[in-house]
Order: structure tokens, then C-alpha cells, then sequence
């Protein structure tokens, strides 16, 4: 009796496990399988579901064309780090020490930068980086990538560093360290965690960008992962297959950082989980 | 002051040679240690303040002087066009285009927010029951969220294609259409796959938060309410909700502000059509900027936008502060 009851529940667990997660992952699946597939595959009627006649043609135009823009991308998504890191890092720590009616002033204002949609700033991002020469250049794309990532670095460093107690800067006071002493010394190697959180977020945002890309970089300059996508996909609407085979490839780079990095995204997520 | 530097002498006198001798010394400036430590925190924060005045505030003021103005290409070469004060508000607001798309935004928000929260937070249940694929199944599931948006649009766009996606084929598969269906070709399909291409994408965030959420629930509450002889319903209604509140409501609200300024989906799926009927905000402010080169109207469409966003993003700072939100936020 109660060994049915427990295959009873097993199965059912198994049932709702299937209903809720496989149209979740499917999709990934089906265009993995797809992209391995010639076209009259891809085109025959019934539903290809199960890989037959595995080929890897499709990757070969995907490749070529991918490859540079992931270069550009890597480009771009690393400066916005250490950008985002230069810049918020030091600001996070002074908030962070330092409290007062002007210091919360400031942390509003950054959180309230969180709010901006990505269109109103491109759109102004436009206009300010036509007068300054910005347009479809690296300079120009990284600091608009870098915008929303600033803010969320203050936002997250300054909170962790808050928790950190008080005695250990104490102690360093004593010691006669000085107050960048203190930050090079205790603030910045005890803040790592967040640091490493903030500087995945904000890579993952400068790789995802496509806005600010499809705005500023369009019509020339560097052509990152995500506008090299888009316009391959537009371009070649008659070969499924090359696309198929490119949306894999571009899905790759983000994957395999999320099993590397997969302890500071749960960290960040939890830290205010912000995606711009 | 002069205790700290006794005492540093006291320590040892290489000590204080190795800090006044390192470069990371500021003892040549003037003042005692709280002067030199506001010194150094003021240079800290300048150029984050710079950044933000730059990136923020300066396009925070071209958005509005220019939804002000007849702004084309000759004013963005100038840097200025003619100011024709509401013009662009009124004109925007009279077009159909416009009403279409604030509907579309709103029905696209609701619904994305509405749908990734409910399954979002029915996998986080199942996740929270520490089976043995729950830690892969984790992971696989953060898949679709590190996908940059265009990606994902480009996915749905060959699951949605008309001849040979994977949508018509399992439907005609299952008997539920006879002929294949045109999902990006109708405006209202259209916004249903953006929609549901958004949901796909937006799991994970809500599945993610929810769980560590209902990890943070004392144990012995479920149980002692188990004792109490409380059915799972019941516990869950009673207990896991209420004690999630400020996670829920954190959840929704940062919802609602990324949902409602979407632009990637948009534009790899439909790029507004079939003529402009599957617009949203974002995508129409772009339009009227680069299509019709109108900054005017574009940045119009833009700052209503804007200031919805704004809207809900002050109602969430008050919430999350009188939630104690600051518990999730840490």
C-alpha cells in the first residue's frame, strides 16, 4: 500500500516535472538538433525532432560570418567590465563607509537609473554621441554599454561592503593605514564576491546589448555578437539552416559562462536581480 | 589622531616606514586622517557623479528638450531644431500607431509578468523539493535567461515561421489547425508570439528568486503547521505566501519595469509589423527616430514611456523600503 503510494507520487512528480521544465528546454533542443540538419530536413513535412542525417554543413557559413562579431563582442563586453569596475568600485566604497543624507541621495539616483528604458537613452545617446564624433566607434558603443552597469555596481558593492564589520577598518586605522591603504588592503579583497558578481552582470550586459548596438553602430563600426545576428538572420531569410546554426553558436559564449560563473549569478540574482 | 599615531609607532617602526613609504601613502597632504580620508572618498565618487551626469543626466535633457522640438536630421547635425513646444505630444497621441502600441504594451507587460510569476513560481515549488537533478535543472534553466534577447528572437522567429516552424508543426501535428497559421504576418498573433517568446525568456529570473525566496523559510514553521494538521494547500497559502510577500511583490514590480521597456524581442520577431500593428513603446519610439527621422516625435513616444517606468519604479523603492525589501535586496 504504501509502496504504491510512493510510485504513485514518484510518477506524478515525474509528470508535472515534464509538463513544467520540457517547454522550457525544448526549444533549445529543437534548434541545437536543427542546426545539425541539411535543409530538405529541416523542410520535410513531418517534424524533424530526432536528429537524422547529422551534418555539420550549416556551420561553416555560421562560422565565418559569427566568429568576428564575437571577436568585437569580447572587445566590448570586457571594457564595459572593467569600466563599470574602475569607476563604480571606488564610489561603492566611499557610500559604503562613509553614510550621510547626501550619500542616500546618491544610491537613489542610482537606483532610479535602473529605471530608464534602454530606448530613451540610445535615442539621446544618438544625438549627444553625433556632436562628440562617438558614432559607430568602440568608445562610443562601451560607454553607452556601461551606462546601467555603473549604478548596479555602486548599488550591489556598496550593500556588501555595509555588512562587512566595522572593526576590521578599525583595526587598519590603528595600525596607522591610510584611508586608500584601507581600500587597496581590506575594502577591495573582502569585497570580491561582489566584485566578481557585478563584473559578470555587467559583462553579461554589454554582450547582450542590442539596442544601443542597433543605434549608435548600425550603419558602420564595430559589428557586435548580437547586431551580427540580427542582420545575418535578415539577410539570409532563405537559408533556415545558417541561421539555425549562428543562433547556436551566439547562444554558446553566455552558456558556458553561466556553468563557470553559475555561483555569482545566484549571488547577483539575490543581490536585487537587475537586467537591464 | 595623534592616538592612532602613537599607536602606529608603538606597533613598530617599520611599519610606519613600509605606510608612509608606499605609494599608497597620502600623508604629504594637508589636514589630520578625516581630512585625508573625505579627501580620498570625495575623488572616489567623482567619476561615478561625472558618469552619471554625462549618461544619465545629459540624456535625460536632450530627451526632453528635443520632444520639444522639430528635431530631423539637419537638428541633429546642428544639435538643435526649432521648438514647437507640444506638437509632438498631441501629434503622437492622435496617431492610431501610438494608441496601438501603448495598448499592445500594456496587454504584453501584464501578460509576460502574469504568466513567467505563475510558472515561474510553480517551478520554484518544484525545485524547492531537493530531488536529484534539481541542482543540473537549476542551472539548464538559467539557459534562456544569459541569452542575450536577440538570440531568443531569432529562435522564436524560426519556431514561428510560417512554413516550417516548430509551432505549426506541432499544432497541425496534434490535430489543433488544419493549415499552417501566419504568427508573424497577423498583428495580434504577432503580439501573442512576442509575448510568449518574452515569457520563455523571463522563467528563469522569476523561477530563480522565487526559489531562493521559499529557501528562506524556517523549516520548522511548515512543520509545526504540519503537526497542526495543515494540508499542503493550506500550509501553502498560509505560510509560503505571506512570509514571501516582500520577495513576491519585488519580483512583480522589477517585473513590470523590464518587461514594459523590451526592445530586442520586438524587433528581431516583427520589427513592428504587420504594419506597425505589433509595435510596442519602445519599438515605435525607434521607428519615428530612424525610420521616419523624426527625434521629435521619437523621443516623445519615448519619454511617456520613460515616465511609466519611472512611475512603477518609485512604487517599488516605497514598497521594497516599507516591505523590508532591504532583506531581499541584500
Amino acid at each position: 500500500m504504501k509502496n504504491t503510494r510512493r510510485a504513485v507520487h514518484l510518477i506524478s512528480m515525474i509528470v508535472v516535472g515534464i509538463v513544467l521544465f520540457v517547454p522550457l528546454l525544448f526549444p533549445l533542443y529543437w534548434i541545437i538538433v536543427s542546426s545539425f540538419q541539411n535543409l530538405s530536413t529541416i523542410y520535410a513535412s513531418a517534424p524533424s525532432l530526432f536528429p537524422t542525417h547529422l551534418s555539420g554543413s550549416n556551420y561553416s557559413t555560421a562560422f565565418s560570418t559569427i566568429l568576428p562579431n564575437i571577436g568585437v563582442s569580447l572587445v566590448i563586453s570586457l571594457s564595459v567590465v572593467i569600466l563599470c569596475w574602475v569607476v563604480g568600485v571606488p564610489a561603492a566604497y566611499a557610500l559604503a563607509r562613509r553614510g550621510g543624507r547626501l550619500a542616500d541621495l546618491f544610491i537613489l539616483i542610482m537606483l532610479i537609473t535602473q529605471m530608464f528604458p534602454g530606448i530613451s537613452l540610445s535615442l539621446a545617446f544618438y544625438t549627444i554621441f553625433h556632436q562628440w564624433g562617438l558614432l559607430g566607434s568602440y568608445t562610443g558603443l562601451i560607454l553607452a554599454d556601461a551606462s546601467t552597469g555603473i549604478p548596479f555596481v555602486v548599488i550591489v558593492v556598496r550593500a556588501f561592503i555595509v555588512t562587512l564589520p566595522g572593526e576590521l577598518f578599525d583595526a587598519a586605522a590603528v595600525d596607522g593605514a591610510g584611508p586608500l591603504r584601507m581600500f587597496s588592503r581590506i575594502g577591495l579583497p573582502l569585497a570580491v564576491p561582489a566584485i566578481m558578481t557585478v563584473g559578470l552582470f555587467t559583462f553579461l550586459w554589454g554582450w547582450s546589448d542590442f539596442v544601443n548596438a542597433y543605434t549608435l553602430n548600425s550603419g558602420s563600426g564595430p559589428q557586435p555578437l548580437t547586431l551580427g545576428l540580427f542582420k545575418f538572420a535578415s539577410q539570409y531569410t532563405s537559408n533556415d539552416g545558417d541561421i539555425f546554426a549562428a543562433a547556436t553558436l551566439a547562444a554558446i559564449p553566455t552558456t558556458i559562462l553561466l556553468f563557470v560563473g553559475q555561483r555569482w549569478i545566484r549571488g547577483g540574482l539575490r543581490a536585487g536581480a537587475l537586467k537591464g | 589622531m595623534v592616538v592612532s599615531k602613537q599607536t602606529a609607532s608603538v606597533t613598530g617602526p617599520g611599519r610606519t616606514h613600509r605606510a608612509t613609504g608606499s605609494p599608497f601613502s597620502l600623508r604629504f597632504l594637508p589636514g589630520g586622517r578625516r581630512a585625508r580620508e573625505r579627501l580620498v572618498f570625495l575623488a572616489f565618487l567623482l567619476p561615478a557623479t561625472i558618469y552619471i551626469v554625462l549618461f544619465f543626466g545629459y540624456p535625460l535633457y536632450q530627451d526632453i528638450t528635443i520632444s520639444f522640438q522639430n528635431y530631423g536630421f539637419s537638428a541633429v547635425v546642428a544639435g538643435h531644431g526649432p521648438y514647437v513646444g507640444f506638437a509632438n505630444y498631441s501629434a503622437m497621441l492622435k496617431s492610431g500607431v501610438t494608441i496601438r502600441a501603448l495598448i499592445n504594451t500594456v496587454v504584453f507587460t501584464v501578460a509576460s509578468v502574469f504568466f513567467q510569476f505563475l510558472i515561474g513560481f510553480a517551478m520554484a515549488v518544484y525545485l524547492n523539493r531537493k530531488f536529484a537533478f534539481s541542482g543540473l535543472l537549476q542551472r539548464l534553466i538559467l539557459i534562456p535567461w544569459v541569452m542575450p534577447l536577440v538570440i531568443t528572437g531569432t529562435m522564436f522567429s524560426l519556431i514561428f515561421s510560417t512554413s516550417n516552424g516548430l509551432a505549426n508543426e506541432l499544432l497541425q501535428g496534434a490535430g489543433l489547425i488544419h493549415s499552417p497559421v501566419g504568427w508573424l504576418t497577423s498583428g495580434d498573433l504577432a503580439v501573442l508570439a512576442i509575448i510568449i517568446a518574452n515569457i520563455w525568456a523571463g522563467i528563469p529570473f522569476n523561477a530563480i528568486l522565487l526559489y531562493s525566496g521559499l529557501q528562506d523559510i524556517p523549516e520548522d514553521q511548515l512543520e509545526a503547521a504540519k503537526v497542526d494538521g495543515a494540508n499542503a494547500w493550506q500550509r501553502f497559502f498560509k505560510i509560503t505566501v505571506p512570509s514571501m510577500r516582500p520577495v513576491i511583490l519585488i519580483v512583480l514590480m522589477l517585473g513590470v519595469v523590464y518587461t514594459a521597456k523590451v526592445f530586442d524581442l520586438v524587433v528581431v520577431l516583427t520589427n513592428g509589423g504587420p504594419d506597425n500593428e505589433s509595435q510596442l513603446m519602445s519599438s515605435w519610439a525607434y521607428t519615428q527616430a530612424f525610420g521616419l527621422f523624426n527625434f521629435g516625435t521619437g523621443t516623445a513616444v519615448g519619454n511617456i514611456l520613460l515616465v511609466f517606468c519611472l512611475l512603477v519604479g518609485v512604487i517599488y523603492l516605497r514598497v521594497s523600503k516599507d516591505e523590508a525589501g532591504a532583506g531581499a535586496m541584500r
